[in-house]
């Protein structure tokens, strides 16, 4: 799973650049030859959205999101499994619920055939990066909550004998 | 559906749950059992909040930070403001303010100019025998000005989120940070004078000349920022570009301090940060506009208004609100939970937005480094290698000095709209 987020994040820092050299070049285009590409926006735009919902899915792999953990780690161990299993259980169902909402929204979109206004994009597209992303948060999840329980289901190692 | 809007998603906060998956669950319950609304509208408000194009101003501002972070941006500028007023008594520590608010000026994020501008001036500051209480109170707090001064990231949220105009945010943040460094500076000189310490050496004739022309290059991304803002040539989300654009020019051709892997590095580093940021951005702008149909925060507005209690009241409950929420909580999540709660509120009261979203960042910076959770506390502790309990005492007076500066920016409007009008006449 870290390789996956260690790809991904990757893709996304290159997605990244991308936006900077596109506003850049947008801008040179503009007070340089008094000509700017009404497209880039759309595209820029895009890759920022694609930023945001990948690199939530990276979060997701590398247990990073921002949170106020503060309390938490004042939580007796027990208690704090059993919140830990809540938040996992949580966190399944709403990507499987996004995940599901956004794929009926996606196919809807790729239907009616519709495009981004400046750049003609289709727009599925962009709207794909969602279903992507809150189906693997979904399998991250489910990852995650079999592992958590079989390291309880795991019985304890025997006793060495010396 | 206040137990879903307003108990569930505490409970979940304060039992560490993600921020994002607290303000997409709540809403989704709400819907569910509540509304109704289409389901569908979560994929859509969640897909249009992200779908804005001066939103990308946040990573590419990100960006400049972590390109000037990684190279020598902060020695080359404490050099500059070093040879400009280090002469003065206290003069190392006034430079270390100086060159905070300077680094802020480029990066807009606290916790790295703390983390940059103190690893460069903490052996200097032990060198000059700065007691070390002191020195920690001073390297842990000069990062809270960067929340106000331009281009801060959670200004550029909070305009996002109130829907204000980020160049008039921005004019307003310059007089109140200009205030707070003052405020800081003349602390310092009068704490070294009264100590007789920190009296720096003159420099010598030659010195001067030799520091700008190795800092000059480090002053050019402030000057594309604001110069580029308000000579209105770029939009701030071009400006950031442009920024970015030339710390990589500077960074990799002209001082050649970084690699196209360091690029690389930051890249990553800033694509997962702007991640971080963004999709609570995308559930709070959703998490709104549940609180907004449910018309909750108008509620509150007038169950707030029929208390009719004083303004200088109503300013000083608000301000305790806010310290109390930013020592535990980080100011861009703070921002996009409570902006839509108490901006009605403020509205009614007759504030400025403008003047609102000010006093929201100095209070919120102030939680940075307030005891006992905030964020630069453990930024200090872990990349200076402070002591906590250290941190803890030397952070004493700074609080009380930035209190000061809290309290004439809240009660003196013309503090933070001087700048609108100066700028943006």
């Amino acid at each position: 799973m870290n390789r996956i987020a260690t790809f991904l994040n990757c893709l996304l820092a290159i997605a990244l650049i991308a936006a900077v050299v596109l506003n850049f070049s947008n801008v040179i285009a503009r007070y340089c030859f008094g000509h700017a590409f009404t497209g880039i926006e759309d595209i820029q735009v895009y890759l920022m959205i694609g930023i945001t919902f990948i690199g939530t899915l990276v979060a997701e792999i590398r247990q990073q999101h921002l949170s106020m953990d503060v309390l938490r780690r004042r939580i007796p161990g027990a208690l704090r499994n059993l919140v830990e299993l809540g938040e996992i259980t949580l966190s399944i169902a709403v990507s499987g619920l996004m995940a599901w909402l956004s794929v009926v929204y996606t196919l809807n979109m790729w239907r009616i055939g519709s495009h981004s206004e400046n750049a003609h994009i289709a727009i599925w597209i962009p709207h794909s990066i969602l279903v992507f992303s809150f189906v693997l948060m979904m399998l991250a999840g489910l990852l995650r909550l079999v592992r958590v329980l079989a390291k309880r289901i795991r019985p304890a190692a025997a006793p060495v004998i010396p | 559906m206040i137990g879903v809007l307003g108990v569930l998603p505490i409970a979940l906060l304060l039992l560490g749950f993600p921020i994002f998956l607290v303000l997409l669950s709540s809403v989704t319950v709400a819907l569910l059992f509540f509304m109704h609304v289409p389901l569908s509208a979560l994929h859509q408000m969640l897909f249009g909040a992200v779908d804005v194009y001066p939103l990308l101003a946040v990573p590419f501002f990100i960006f400049t930070g972590e390109l000037m972070g990684r190279g020598s941006t902060a020695e080359r500028l404490v050099d500059i403001v070093d040879v400009s007023i280090g002469r003065m008594s206290g003069g190392l520590g006034v430079t270390t303010i100086c060159s905070s608010a300077l680094f802020g000026a480029m990066s807009g994020l606290s916790a790295a100019s703390v983390a940059t501008i103190g690893r460069a001036m903490q052996p200097a500051l032990q060198r000059a025998h700065y007691p070390p209480r002191f020195s920690a109170g001073l390297l842990t707090s000069m990062g809270a000005i960067d929340v106000v001064i331009p281009p801060s990231i959670p200004l550029l949220v909070y305009g996002t989120v109130a829907q204000v105009s980020i160049p008039r945010l921005y004019a307003a943040g310059i007089v109140p940070a200009l205030l707070l460094v003052i405020l800081l500076s003349s602390y310092v000189a009068c704490y070294c004078r009264h100590k007789g310490i920190g009296n720096a050496t003159a420099p010598t004739s030659r010195r001067p000349l030799q520091v700008l022309s190795r800092g000059i290059t480090a002053l050019g991304a402030p000057v594309i920022i604001f110069g580029g803002i308000y000579g209105g040539v770029f939009t701030p989300t071009e400006a950031a570009a442009v920024a970015c654009v030339y710390a990589a020019v500077i960074a990799l051709l002209v001082n050649r301090e970084l690699a196209w892997r360091d690029l690389f590095a930051a890249a990553q580093a800033t694509a997962f940060f702007t991640s971080q940021i963004l999709v609570v951005v995308a559930c709070s702008v959703l998490f709104g506009w549940m609180l907004t149909i449910n018309q909750i925060p108008a509620a509150l507005a007038v169950w707030l208004i029929d208390l009719h209690l004083p303004l200088w009241a109503m300013l000083l409950a608000l301000n305790i609100l806010l310290l109390v929420i930013g020592s535990f909580m980080e100011p861009i999540s703070a921002i996009l939970l409570l902006t839509p709660l108490l901006l009605p509120i403020v509205k009614a009261q007759g504030i400025d937005p403008i003047q609102f979203g000010i006093i929201f960042a100095v209070n919120l910076g102030i939680g940075l480094f307030h005891p006992p959770f905030g964020i630069n506390i453990f930024v200090s502790q872990s990349v200076l290698r402070l002591p906590l309990g250290t941190i803890y005492r030397g952070i004493i007076p700074f609080v009380g000095v930035y209190l000061i500066g809290l309290a004439i920016i809240t009660y003196i409007p013309a503090v933070s709209l001087a700048g609108v009008q100066w700028l943006l006449r």
